[in-house]
């Protein structure tokens, strides 16, 4: 079973997450007890966090909290993205504070009324196949990192050995040395030579090591 | 036709609609081998591989098997292959490598590449990636190749180390029998499972040091021609920071460089075995010199809280002469060395006997 990320479970729960994909991830939520754990986990620690906003309180769950951050950094930054699209050449910096304009409403009523009554029937076809292809779409394209590693190289090169694989990132863009079919024996981070992840095939004993690395640091 | 058919018909027809393109493989991949090399390139299938738009990125999927063939008349006991994407990743680079090999003159053997580039789609570039020999070992330790990953370095350690574990384990054989080296293998399966579980990431550090500062322990080695003496990293939950550490080349040789394993226990007294600290270091004989990095070292244990860190011990793990040889720890190395954590997999998943014939394999 292929399990939402922390960052959907922690939307979830705040109810920031987009309307499609939240109706999957309720949907999942019906048929596992561990997710349904994790959201509800979120959703105290959120109330948590409203009612002690002054200080943060003893023994906070910070892995949590971090998911949360991450998905929200991930909103803004998809936010941004349109908003870079929309205004090319404005300061990243600031992306995130341009939100794009709403879009225009259209005008229901008086299509509806517009449309002739032979017409109707072929206008639901459309609608319905559309909402098809949109919900293939988000099935197939689950949400990527993308946006919160993003926030998190704006600064400096990180070397992770650290979810799927060792991955080197920076700016935006990212190298990952994926996993193999076999199972991860070890994972260790050089510092300064980079990440690095061991892996053996317990079937054959081949041992596979990937490793990443920035600059002339190896 | 159920309502259900007619949705999961429409669901079909709508698939090719999903934007995902396989990539031209004269455009996105190259393998480059040098003229002369002692393996040759037979095949390489990149069939699997696609690039993906998603949401602003651009996520290009590599993956494939290269089957490269022994030219050498000499065994290969291990390769390292670079693996570059300067276009999207500027900087930064890969490395896949396959030790504990054993091919003979003329064989062929696999090795597997899968990566994900990732790039904002705004960007323009080519995702051209190019996978190259770093190094390859021998069985008579000779290496070739042009090390710019300082493959040399590891794959050397990698199969001293090796060989040490291998005749280690033989000795329990003939002295105590079968029963004493499963024995054996049921003591390393245990410690590998208590080393598992931490993930890690390092990062330049950006801000000044925070936390408290924490002096390491440190564990002496027999035999280590390089002696650490003091030492400190700046530590906060799941964090450590800045680490410094002062060492003495004890030896008659020049030493190029060190690396150092560290051990982090948590509040309740477990122990990490979290990585290396490796150092391109000169240090004439006799002479002391201090490593510091500004870096800083996360530690995360999926579904737990941050790890509180209580004690930070350290210990040389390999040490480069500039004669270019390496010397790796006796038996008395702390963690499981990539050999025994290979055999003991093995054990796991095949029994004692898989043991048995790795070891007469590379006898």
């Amino acid at each position: 079973m292929k399990h939402p990320s922390q960052s959907d479970l922690a939307l979830y729960a705040g109810g920031d997450l987009a309307f499609w994909s939240s109706l999957a991830l309720r949907w999942h939520l019906k048929t596992c007890e561990r997710c349904r754990q994790q959201a509800e986990a979120f959703a105290t620690l959120r109330a948590d966090l409203e009612t002690n906003v002054a200080e943060l309180p003893a023994g906070m769950n910070w892995a949590a909290l971090e998911a949360e951050m991450r998905a929200n950094i991930r909103l803004g930054l998809a936010a941004g993205e349109i908003a870079e699209h929309t205004f090319p050449g404005a300061p990243e910096a600031e992306i995130v504070e341009q939100a794009p304009p709403p879009p225009a409403r259209l005008p229901v009523r008086s299509l509806t009324w517009s449309l002739s009554a032979p017409l109707l029937p072929g206008v639901a076809v459309l609608a319905s196949l559309s909402l098809v292809v949109a919900l293939v779409w988000m099935l197939s394209h689950p949400p990527v990192s993308y946006a919160p590693q993003r926030a998190q190289n704006l600064n400096a090169p990180v070397l992770s050995a650290w979810g799927p694989g060792v991955e080197v990132s920076y700016g935006g863009a990212a190298l990952t040395l994926l996993p193999p079919t076999a199972k991860a024996a070890g994972r260790s981070v050089d510092l300064g030579a980079g990440a690095r992840a061991e892996y053996v095939d317990a079937e054959t004993g081949q041992v596979t090591i990937h490793q990443v690395f920035y600059g002339d640091e190896q | 036709m159920a309502t259900n058919s007619k949705l999961a018909l429409l669901a079909l027809a709508a698939l090719p609609l999903v934007a995902q393109d396989a990539l031209d493989p004269e455009r996105a991949f190259r393998v480059l081998l040098p003229a002369g090399a002692p393996v040759s390139l037979q095949s390489a299938d990149w069939d699997q591989s696609k690039a993906t738009a998603r949401g602003g990125a651009l996520l290009v999927d590599l993956h494939s098997t290269l089957q490269l063939k022994n030219e050498s008349p000499r065994r290969i006991r291990a390769v390292s292959l670079q693996v570059v994407a300067q276009e999207v990743t500027p900087g930064g680079k890969g490395a896949v490598t396959v030790p504990s090999l054993d091919v003979a003159p003329g064989e062929a053997f696999s090795v597997r590449i899968d990566l994900r580039l990732m790039r904002p789609l705004a960007r323009a570039g080519n995702a051209l990636v190019e996978v190259s020999l770093d190094g390859l070992l021998f069985d008579d330790l000779t290496f070739y190749g042009p090390n710019r990953l300082n493959s040399r370095r590891s794959l050397l350690a990698w199969e001293l180390e090796a060989r040490r574990d291998r005749r280690m384990l033989l000795t329990i054989l003939n002295q105590g029998g079968r029963d004493r080296l499963q024995e054996e293998m049921v003591q390393a399966s245990a410690r590998l499972t208590e080393q598992s579980g931490v993930e890690l990431r390092v990062a330049r550090a950006t801000a000044e040091p925070s936390g408290r500062e924490l002096a390491f322990a440190f564990l002496a080695l027999p035999g280590a021609p390089v002696e650490l003496n003091s030492g400190t990293a700046w530590v906060s939950p799941g964090e450590a920071r800045a680490p410094r550490i002062q060492m003495t080349n004890r030896s008659n040789r020049s030493v190029r460089a060190v690396e150092i394993g560290w051990i982090v226990q948590d509040a309740r007294g477990r122990q990490f075995v979290a990585g290396a600290l490796p150092s391109e270091i000169e240090i004439p004989p006799g002479q002391e010199a201090q490593f510091a990095r500004d870096r800083t070292l996360r530690f995360a244990r999926p579904g737990q809280p941050p790890l509180e860190i209580s004690a930070l011990s350290a210990y040389i793990a390999t040490v480069e002469f500039a004669d270019g040889e390496v010397w790796v720890p006796g038996r008395a190395a702390p963690g499981l060395s990539g050999e025994m954590r290979r055999l003991v997999e093995l054990y796991r998943r095949h029994g004692l006997a898989s043991v048995l014939a790795q070891l007469q394999r590379f006898q």
